[in-house]
């Protein structure tokens, strides 16, 4: 049995790693390298831009609805910024990995 | 780049970023490494001293037990002070120390379930790291000043830092490892610098405000002298809560400790909320009409804020002679002290911190490197030394420190308990060892060229991580499985994060090796010198 705590957190971590996910491939650089040049614009770039901040708001209310304002604050400020960092390497390093999203 | 600032007010603040960057690297990185690492101190203590390698299953404890166990080793010796503390899972055993009125000390671990005297390793371990993170082990107060300077130039760094990159959003996910070292260290340092502005923002102010009272006590002390009743009152604990008075000299029994202490946490589980349990149980002149317990609470488990509650009893009437809590004005002064120090039990925020400090101590190092890489061609023709004397303080800085504290670990686990050398115990000659390992790193980078020394250093780091962990088993036969099946998360984590270290430093050398052999002048950078430019 899964704690609710750890469910939750996964969903945090899910939905962040997600939405920084779409907001890069919004970008066409980034589309251009995950597709290995096959697109030189993002499709649907302001679609991706919604649920991407959707997916970050749903980050948030997860952190602080099971952590409270004083730990779910720097829990989701510090879940962004290593979601981000992990999605910025996985660009570098394993772009098709990401395909599945563009 | 002019060593010149440029004219226009972007020009000027990347001068400003660059200089003051090159210039305050080596502070800072020894800072944020020691920093990074204290985020698990506790777990580093426990791997480095076995005996307190012992399961969380008894997290209380009566001090009255262990009152009664030193009165009957020591019978005859008033008590001046005791001094007790359990700081939850994370370190499971307790923390006393005792002091006699004859002027003698002790002081020791014990085990929680069993009170008894757990054997006493001579090693300062995660205390060191704190003293170098705190103040540099630098006598007096010129450490502290130092690593204060340290967190008002990082916030410099991090707003000028903020101003000069022109495409913060643009590049917000760019990293390009592929390309030449000058652009591939200015990505990493945008990445790292950006994605973890807001923890590198706030670790460096919580750090800064930590020490707020100094900042606000210096002035009045100066201009209004010790007498003033404003200055005593801010230059005095008692905003932290403390009191004390001296022994009555009078031979009075004290009280039971262990009602008292319940009595503590019963007024803070009302007043909060929540169940409370007391951190620190310190008595004084125990058995003297003066005697009095003091009751504390500090760091909550379930938020960040630091608590400073802390309850005085008098020891022979039981009357409340102070209860301290602190005041609105204090409260962010706690939350930042409190989100710096780390104490709470919430191991996801934990490893984000450590993420965090890894991030900073990957933007400093890169941009060392891009300060050393923009130059280094220039350099050939103008200022081979500068160059060469910066990037020898930056490998020396970074794989060096890094190395010093695996040859650290390694001295804690080869010398025996009893070592001693030239007077100095295994405690102080662990420390030795860290500042010998350095003093070889940055001798090392002197006399190798700059590539071939990261690459070693990096080498070097591979084989004192993995031979760290195994002179753990060797020595102790806990091994990570044996850790993880008995339960010890601590020590098995400690070992799984040097098997990390080493399989990272392994695969750094070997590609550093590889760039080498197909880019023999890549490091050479780019000839446009002139201009420092952040993004491209």
């Amino acid at each position: 049995m899964i704690p609710t705590t750890l469910l939750w957190l996964l969903l945090a971590l899910g939905s962040s790693f997600g939405g920084c996910v779409l907001l890069a491939l919004a970008q066409a650089k980034h589309c251009s390298l995950v597709s290995g040049g096959y697109l030189a614009i993002a499709p649907a770039a302001r679609l991706k831009r919604t649920v991407g901040t959707a997916l970050l708001l749903l980050a948030l209310f997860c952190c602080i609805s099971q952590n409270g304002a004083s730990f779910g604050l720097p829990l989701f400020l510090f879940l962004l910024g290593s979601t981000a960092l992990l999605t910025a390497l996985l660009l570098a390093i394993r772009p098709y990995w990401l395909r599945l999203f563009v | 780049m002019s060593n010149q600032p440029h004219s226009g007010f972007r020009p000027s603040m990347t001068w400003l970023h660059s200089w003051a960057g090159v210039i305050i690297c080596t502070l800072l990185f020894i800072v944020c490494w020691t920093g990074t690492l204290l985020v698990f101190d506790k777990e580093i203590d426990r791997w480095m001293r076995p005996e307190t390698r012992i399961a969380a299953t008894q997290l209380s404890y009566s001090p009255d037990a262990i009152l009664a166990q030193i009165k009957a080793t020591a019978p005859d010796r008033p008590i001046a002070e005791l001094s007790l503390g359990q700081t939850g899972q994370r370190a499971p055993f307790i923390t006393a120390s005792v002091s006699f009125t004859d002027g003698g000390s002790a002081s020791s671990n014990l085990h929680p379930a069993t009170l008894a005297q757990l054997h006493d390793s001579k090693t300062q371990a995660g205390t060191f790291l704190y003293m170098l993170h705190r103040n540099l082990l630098l006598p007096g107060v010129y450490g502290w000043w130092l690593v204060m300077f340290a967190a008002v130039a990082m916030l410099l760094l991090l707003i000028t830092g903020v101003i000069i990159h022109r495409k913060i959003f643009a590049d917000f996910f760019t990293f390009r490892p592929e390309k030449q070292l000058r652009r591939s260290s200015l990505d990493l340092h945008n990445i790292t610098g950006v994605l973890f502005l807001p923890f590198h923002f706030l670790i460096a102010f919580s750090g800064l405000m930590i020490f707020s009272g100094w900042y606000t006590s210096i002035p009045w002390t100066e201009l209004q002298g010790e007498t003033s009743k404003t200055a005593a009152l801010i230059t005095t604990a008692d905003k932290y809560g403390d009191y004390a008075r001296d022994s009555a000299g009078v031979t009075a029994r004290s009280l039971a400790l262990d009602p008292l202490v319940k009595r503590a946490e019963a007024i803070w589980t009302v007043r909060h909320g929540a169940p409370a349990i007391a951190d620190y149980v310190s008595a004084y002149h125990l058995d003297d009409a003066g005697g009095y317990l003091k009751v504390s609470r500090y760091f909550p488990e379930n938020r960040i804020a630091l608590n400073q509650d802390a309850i005085f009893f008098d020891l022979t009437t039981g009357k409340i002679l102070a209860d301290f809590t602190p005041s609105a004005v204090r409260k962010p002064q706690q939350w930042l002290a409190g989100f710096h120090f780390v104490q709470y039990s919430h191991w996801p925020l934990r490893w984000l911190y450590f993420i965090g400090g890894l991030a900073a101590c990957i933007l400093i190092g890169s941009g060392y490197t891009f300060w050393v890489a923009s130059r280094r061609k220039q350099a050939a023709i103008t200022q081979p030394a500068n160059v060469r004397m910066i990037e020898l303080i930056s490998i020396a800085s970074i794989t060096g420190l890094i190395a010093a504290t695996g040859a650290f670990l390694i001295a804690n686990r080869l010398l025996p308990n009893a070592a001693t050398i030239a007077g100095a115990d295994r405690a102080q000659l662990e420390i030795w060892a860290f500042f010998a390992a350095w003093f070889i790193a940055l001798i090392h980078a002197a006399l190798r060229p700059g590539q071939a020394a990261w690459r070693e250093q990096c080498w070097a780091i591979a084989a004192l991580a993995c031979a760290a962990v195994l002179l753990n088993w060797i020595s102790t036969g806990d091994h990570p499985g044996a850790m993880l099946a008995a339960g010890i998360w601590s020590v098995a984590g400690v070992d799984l994060m040097l098997i990390c270290t080493s399989a990272i430093a392994a695969s750094c050398a070997i590609r550093l090796g590889r760039k080498q052999q197909q880019q023999p002048d890549q490091q050479s950078g780019s000839a446009h010198l002139a201009q420092l430019e952040p993004a491209e």
